[in-house]
């Protein structure tokens, strides 16, 4: 039968016969070795897999790392390591309305627990689509624990962090803000935001003792004389350092959104005014460095200078003629207005440049102004910018040229960051050493002279030295001679200034115990003299004896004014 | 085939061991990450307690409080003196001062 032939050759095939004994060795060797290979590579595949599940890292491990890069914003320290800007973390209270059952109930619960929402409020949230409702951002550790105690299903907490500023309002306009999401929004937490953002701190060049003593000084004027508001800087003039920076009316950072557009307006650093008379100060130092007249040329100011249409007056009118120191002194719009003539119009503003007057000012702050230069600079224009009209700056940019001119004669752009005591300082000399000297000379005798006009700025012992200076605001395209803003440029001690002060009022009302004056001299110089005492301790500057020959070398020989020679020392 | 058992022997026991040195890890991992979380637990209470320390001890407030509570004034310039305004400590060899009869000598 033919299908035996096939079920044997099955058969044979499943159990053939023995071979030979040499070949069945052969066999075996073969088997052995194919044995020996297969059993090798499941003891490398087992191997490899204790060696793969030994090296393989666990999840746990990975999340620890991938905690590290989420970093707190930075810290913004004052100079002397007060905390003005940190970050803490807090709770946020949100809802979940998916897994709200009885929005009613929840809503009656946890209404005296969130102060910022309502009954009707919160359950309007609280039955809204969607799978996240915030409730509250800043929700104490005691409203926590008692939110917590309600066992409410669908509402959660989640962990954040929220940028305070433990100093309030103090020095707001340079500080900044940050928006929800921890992003700088303004001042400092804006210029600064990548640094902050990475985890580094940022220190300030701001003393947050001086900025209170500054912003108290200052609030007392505006009250005192009904103004609208002002603005004040103390500039470390060895420096370039801005030490203390206000304006006023601020806002607490830590509630933006209850400020108005007003409080948030930095007037120091992005407002530009016509700064007035303090710009005096400028034109005397520009015309002694150019020798354009000299300590003993004197100018008739006897005859108003028609210009345009309108005369240029003095506030206290003189007969005849008087000295470069006496034209500072008494403020004459006059005398000044000569001085330009004879410096001439493009030295004028070539100086002005020079003086970082033209151009915004390179302080590390967002809210820069953009100074309000006249498009050509005549024989006027140099009139009225010679005591501070047709140009319009800002304080910051005042201050940093007004300290070249009444300090050691070097230009140091301001910095609102602190500076490493090894860290070189820039400084460009626009004035000599001898023009310095007089112009601080006669910077004090604005203050220590009878005929001054800053006498209320005197504080014995400090050797203040300044300049008033008021600007009529404009109205309509011209001017209203009833809305001032007077300010008050202010170094010390005379002989060798370490600090100017700038201080500006913004239309100040006259009042009974000023006899209805409402200038500079009124407003501005008893807050300076009050700031310089109080802060001349804290800043190591010691009274000084003008007597010594070490300190009144430091200042011009004794000057005549109005007929007499005049006096430097205070005491 | 002996070399084949022994590389197989010292696989599983290099396995074993890199198997237990990953627990081992593993373990300080787990005790990195709590440390850690520690660390920044503490580190944020820190900067809780460093705010509300700044924010007690503000310029402002403390000037409240010293002209409510210790009625101070600014230091006035008569009285800061130079340091050679201070009279030097009298030697002790130096003859005794006057005084009154009954009352003894000091001697600085």
């Amino acid at each position: 039968m033919w299908y035996i032939k096939y079920v044997h050759f099955c058969l044979r095939f499943l159990w053939p016969a023995p071979p030979e004994p040499a070949k069945s060795r052969k066999i075996a060797g073969y088997r052995l070795i194919f044995s020996g290979f297969f059993m090798f590579l499941v003891f490398a595949a087992i191997g490899g897999q204790s060696i793969s599940l030994a090296l393989s890292k666990t999840e746990t491990s990975d999340y620890s790392y991938a905690d590290d890069t989420q970093k707190d914003r930075g810290t913004i320290l004052d100079r002397k390591g007060r905390i003005l800007a940190s970050t803490v973390p807090i709770n946020i209270l949100y809802a979940d309305p998916k897994h709200i059952f009885n929005p009613e109930e929840v809503a009656e619960a946890l209404a005296p627990l969130v102060p910022n929402l309502d009954k009707d409020s919160l359950k309007s949230l609280l039955t809204k689509k969607g799978r996240f409702v915030e409730l509250n951002r800043k929700l104490t550790p005691k409203r926590h624990a008692a939110i917590l105690q309600l066992g409410l299903p669908g509402i959660y907490v989640r962990p954040s962090t929220i940028r305070i500023y433990p100093q309030g309002a103090e020095a707001a306009h340079i500080i900044g803000a940050v928006d929800r999401d921890n992003k700088g929004i303004a001042g400092i937490e804006k210029s600064q935001d990548e640094k902050l953002a990475s985890g580094r701190n940022v220190t300030l060049s701001i003393d947050t003792g001086l900025q209170t003593i500054l912003r108290n000084a200052l609030k007392m004027q505006i009250t005192k004389f009904e103004a609208l508001g002002g603005a004040g800087v103390i500039l470390d003039i060895k420096t370039g350092e801005v030490i203390s920076a206000t304006s006023l009316p601020d806002f607490d950072p830590n509630h933006l959104m209850m400020s108005t557009d007003t409080a948030r307006f930095n007037q120091v650093t992005k407002g530009v005014y016509e700064m007035g008379s303090i710009f005096k100060v400028l034109n005397t130092a520009i015309a002694l460095e150019t020798g354009a007249l000299n300590m003993q040329d004197s100018i008739d100011v006897s005859q108003p200078i028609p210009v345009a249409g309108q005369l240029i007056n003095d506030y206290h009118p003189v007969k005849g003629s008087i000295g470069l120191a006496e034209i500072l002194v008494r403020s004459s719009n006059i005398g000044s207005a000569h001085i330009s003539q004879k410096i001439g119009p493009k030295t004028q503003k070539d100086y002005m440049e020079q003086l970082g007057l033209l151009s915004p000012s390179p302080l590390e702050i967002v809210e820069n102004g953009v100074p309000i230069v006249p498009e050509n600079w005549s024989n006027i224009t140099a009139m009225t910018v010679s005591y501070g009209y047709g140009i319009s700056v800002s304080m910051i940019q005042a201050a940093s040229a007004i300290a070249a001119a009444g300090g050691d004669g070097y230009y140091i752009a301001p910095t609102i960051l602190k500076r490493s005591p090894n860290q070189p300082i820039e400084k460009t000399r626009i004035f000599s050493t001898q023009t310095a000297k007089a112009v601080r000379s006669m910077m004090r005798l604005v203050v220590s002279d009878k005929i001054g006009t800053g006498n209320f700025a005197d504080a014995p012992g400090y050797l203040i030295g300044g300049k008033t200076g008021t600007a009529e605001k404009i109205l309509n395209k011209g001017f209203n001679r009833k809305a001032n803003r007077v300010s008050f440029v202010a170094t010390f001690p005379a002989n060798d200034p370490a600090y100017l002060i700038l201080m500006m009022v913004d239309e100040p009302v006259g009042q009974k115990h000023s006899y209805n004056y409402a200038t500079a001299g009124w407003v501005v110089a008893p807050a300076i003299r009050d700031v310089v005492t109080q802060i001349a301790p804290i800043l190591g500057v010691h009274p000084i004896d003008i007597t010594k020959p070490e300190n009144s070398q430091n200042l011009l020989p004794p000057i005549m004014l109005d007929g007499k020679e005049a006096v430097y020392a205070s005491f | 085939m002996r070399f084949v058992l022994f590389s197989c022997l010292i696989v599983a026991l290099l396995g074993s061991w890199l198997y237990f040195a990953k627990l081992s890890v593993d373990e300080q991992y787990r005790t990195l990450m709590r440390l850690e979380s520690e660390i920044k637990s503490q580190t944020e209470h820190n900067y809780v307690l460093q705010a509300e320390w700044a924010y007690l001890t503000r310029p402002e407030r403390l000037l409240r409080l010293s002209n409510s509570l210790l009625q101070n004034n600014a230091i006035t310039p008569e009285r800061i003196l130079p340091i050679t305004a201070i009279p030097m400590r009298r030697a002790a060899s130096s003859p005794a001062l006057n005084t009154e009869a009954g009352v003894e000598n000091v001697v600085y």
